[in-house]
C-alpha cells in the first residue's frame, strides 16, 4: 500500500499469509490502489485482497503430479520431448540430452539435430516412420541407432510419440519419450545367439542319437539271428550223425526228415530277420536324401567310430580332395557305412595287438572325385588283411573275420551303398591290410574335374 | 553252458532254452547221440519239474537266457 500511495498507481502485491481470528491461515494477494480527488490529490487508498488458497492447492497438486511424472520417467530411464511439427523445434525434459551424449543440456535442439545423430543408414527409415505418423495422425514408435556426441559410441534408442491434433485436424505437436535400449538390444542379441546355438546342439544330439539308435537296432536284430542259427546247426548235425551212425535203425529216416525240416524252417526264419534288418537300415529313403558335405559326414562318423582308437596306437589320417563336390545321400545311412568301415578297420588292426613287433597301425580315410558325377570314398587299414576265403564271401551275411562277429555289418553297408546307386568293394592295401572303397553320386552337375 | 557229468546212471540231459526251435534242435542232436533230452522253456520251469537233483547229471542252458 505504501508503494501504491507513494507512486500513485495501483500495484499487484505479493503473496501474504493472514491469520484469521479462529487461527486458520489464509494465503492471499493484495492489490492496493490509491484514491485521488478531482484535483489529483491522493486522498486514500483501497486494497483488494484475493484469497488464493484454492490456487495454492491446485499448484501443489500440479507439483506433486510433475514430481510423480519425473519419478516415472527416471525409473523407466525415459526422457520427455515435445516436438513442434511446424517449426521442428524440440523442447526436452531432464535427461533427454544426456541420452544423445551431451554432458550438459544443449540450448537448442530440433528435428534436424536429432536426425544428424541417427546413423546415416537408418535415417531414411526413421524419416519415413516420422512422416507416416504425422500424415496418419498416429502414434510413432521408432527404434534406431544413434552416434552419441561426446564419446562417439553407437547406441540403440527407442522413441514413442503421440500426436496432438488441433480442432482443424492438423497435427501440431508430438509428445513423447525416448530411452536408451542398447543394453536390452545387446541382451536380445546374446539370447538369439544362444538360442541358435542351442538349436544346433539339439539337432546334433538328435542326429547322434538317431545314428547310435540305428546301430543299436541293427545289433539287436542281428542278435536275434543267433537263435535260428543255433537251431539250424544243431538240427543239421543231428541229421548228419543219424545218417552216419544209425542209418538202418527203425525210425531214423523220420528223425532225419524232421531235423532237416526244422533246419529249413529256421533258415527261412533267419532270412526274414535279415530282410527286416536290411529294410530297417537301408529303407528306401529317397525322401531323406539331401545334399551333404562328405567330409563333414566323415568327421562326425569318425568322432563316434574312432573313440579309443588313438589309445590303441592307431594313427588316423584324413585325405579329402579339396575340390570334392557335395553328395546326395541319406546322412544317417552313409554315416552308418562310414562308422562300420572305420570300426572294422580299427578292430582289424587291434587283432594283432599282441604281436612282438606290431606294424604301424594306420587308418586312412580319403575321398576323391572319380568322374563328373561320381565320388569315391576309401577306408584303408594296415591290419593283417583278408584271407582269400573271407575275401570271397566278405559281403555275405553271417560271414565274419572277427571273433564273435555276426557278419552283418558289411552286408548292410553294401545294401545302403547300392540303395544310393553306388558300389562297395574291398581290395588289398598296398601298405598291407585292406582298403574298402565305395562310390556315391555327386550332387553337383559342374564341369568334369581332372580327377 | 554248464556241464556236470557224474558219469553214472541213465544218460539224460536237461535242456533249458527260451526258444522252442532251438530246444527241439538240441533234443534231436542229443538223441542222435543216444542221449535222452528233457526240455524246459526257463530255469524256473526246470526247477519246478525236477524234484530230485541227485539224479541230474547234465544241464544245458543258454547263457543269454534270463534266470
Amino acid at each position: 500500500m505504501g508503494l501504491a500511495l507513494r507512486e500513485r498507481r495501483p500495484v499487484s502485491g505479493s503473496e501474504v499469509v493472514a491469520e484469521r481470528p479462529d487461527g486458520t491461515r489464509v494465503p492471499f494477494i493484495a492489490y492496493p490502489a490509491p484514491l485521488e480527488n478531482e484535483a489529483g490529490e491522493v486522498t486514500g487508498g483501497v486494497n483488494v485482497l484475493v484469497d488464493i488458497s484454492q490456487r495454492k492447492k491446485t499448484e501443489a497438486a500440479l507439483r506433486d503430479s510433475e514430481a510423480r511424472l519425473r519419478l516415472a520417467l527416471e525409473a523407466g530411464q525415459l526422457a520427455f520431448w515435445e516436438l513442434n511439427v511446424v517449426t521442428g523445434s524440440i523442447t526436452r525434459g531432464p535427461g533427454h540430452d544426456r541420452i544423445f551424449g551431451h554432458e550438459q543440456p544443449v540450448p537448442e535442439w530440433d528435428y534436424r539435430a536429432f536426425l544428424d545423430q541417427v546413423l546415416p543408414e537408418e535415417r531414411a527409415r526413421v524419416e519415413s516412420a516420422y512422416y507416416a505418423a504425422i500424415q496418419h495422425r498416429t502414434g510413432a514408435f521408432i527404434e534406431c541407432r544413434i552416434r552419441r556426441l561426446l564419446d562417439g559410441e553407437v547406441r540403440w534408442i527407442e522413441l514413442q510419440g503421440q500426436p496432438q491434433v488441433e480442432p482443424g485436424g492438423r497435427v501440431v505437436r508430438h509428445l513423447g519419450v525416448v530411452r536408451d535400449i542398447t543394453d536390452r538390444k545387446r541382451t536380445e542379441t546374446i539370447l538369439r545367439e544362444k538360442e541358435a546355438r542351442l538349436r544346433d546342439l539339439h539337432s546334433e544330439l538328435l542326429h547322434v542319437s538317431r545314428l547310435s539308435a540305428a546301430g543299436e537296432m541293427a545289433s539287436a536284430l542281428a542278435h536275434e539271428l543267433n537263435q535260428p542259427l543255433t537251431a539250424i546247426s544243431s538240427a543239421v548235425r543231428a541229421a548228419q550223425r543219424t545218417l552216419l551212425v544209425a542209418p538202418q535203425r527203425k525210425g531214423s529216416a523220420g528223425e532225419i526228415v524232421e531235423a532237416l525240416d526244422l533246419a529249413a524252417e529256421q533258415a527261412v526264419r533267419a532270412g526274414h530277420i535279415v530282410r527286416n534288418l536290411r529294410d530297417f537300415v537301408a529303407r528306401d529313403g529317397e525322401a531323406d536324401k539331401q545334399i551333404e558335405d562328405l567330409s563333414k559326414l566323415a568327421e562326425e562318423a569318425g568322432a563316434l567310430a574312432l573313440v579309443g582308437a588313438r589309445e590303441h596306437g592307431v594313427e588316423v589320417r584324413s585325405e579329402f580332395d579339396p575340390q570334392l563336390p557335395p553328395v546326395l545321400v541319406d546322412r544317417i545311412q552313409i554315416q552308418q557305412v562310414l562308422l562300420n568301415l572305420m570300426r572294422n578297420a580299427v578292430e582289424a588292426m587291434r587283432q594283432d595287438e599282441n604281436d612282438e613287433a606290431p606294424s604301424a597301425r594306420k587308418l586312412t580315410l580319403s575321398a576323391r572325385r572319380l568322374g563328373p558325377d561320381l565320388v569315391e570314398v576309401a577306408v584303408a587299414d594296415t591290419g593283417p588283411g583278408l584271407s582269400p576265403e573271407i575275401a570271397a564271401r566278405l559281403f555275405e551275411p553271417f560271414v565274419s573275420n572277427k571273433p564273435g562277429g555276426m557278419g552283418m555289418g558289411l552286408s548292410i553297408c553294401r545294401s545302403i551303398v547300392e540303395a544310393h546307386g553306388g558300389r562297395l568293394w574291398a581290395e588289398p592295401n598296398a601298405e598291407g591290410g585292406t582298403v574298402f572303397r565305395f562310390t556315391l553320386p555327386a550332387a553337383s552337375t559342374e564341369a568334369p574335374s581332372s580327377a | 553252458m554248464t556241464t556236470e557229468d557224474v558219469g553214472l546212471g541213465p544218460k539224460t540231459v536237461h535242456v533249458i532254452d527260451d526258444d522252442a526251435p532251438v530246444r527241439r534242435a538240441l533234443a534231436m542232436l542229443l538223441r542222435s547221440a543216444g542221449i535222452e533230452a528233457k526240455l524246459y522253456a526257463s530255469g524256473p520251469a526246470f526247477l519246478d519239474a525236477v524234484q530230485d537233483f541227485n539224479g541230474v547229471q547234465c544241464v544245458l542252458r543258454t547263457c543269454a537266457c534270463p534266470a
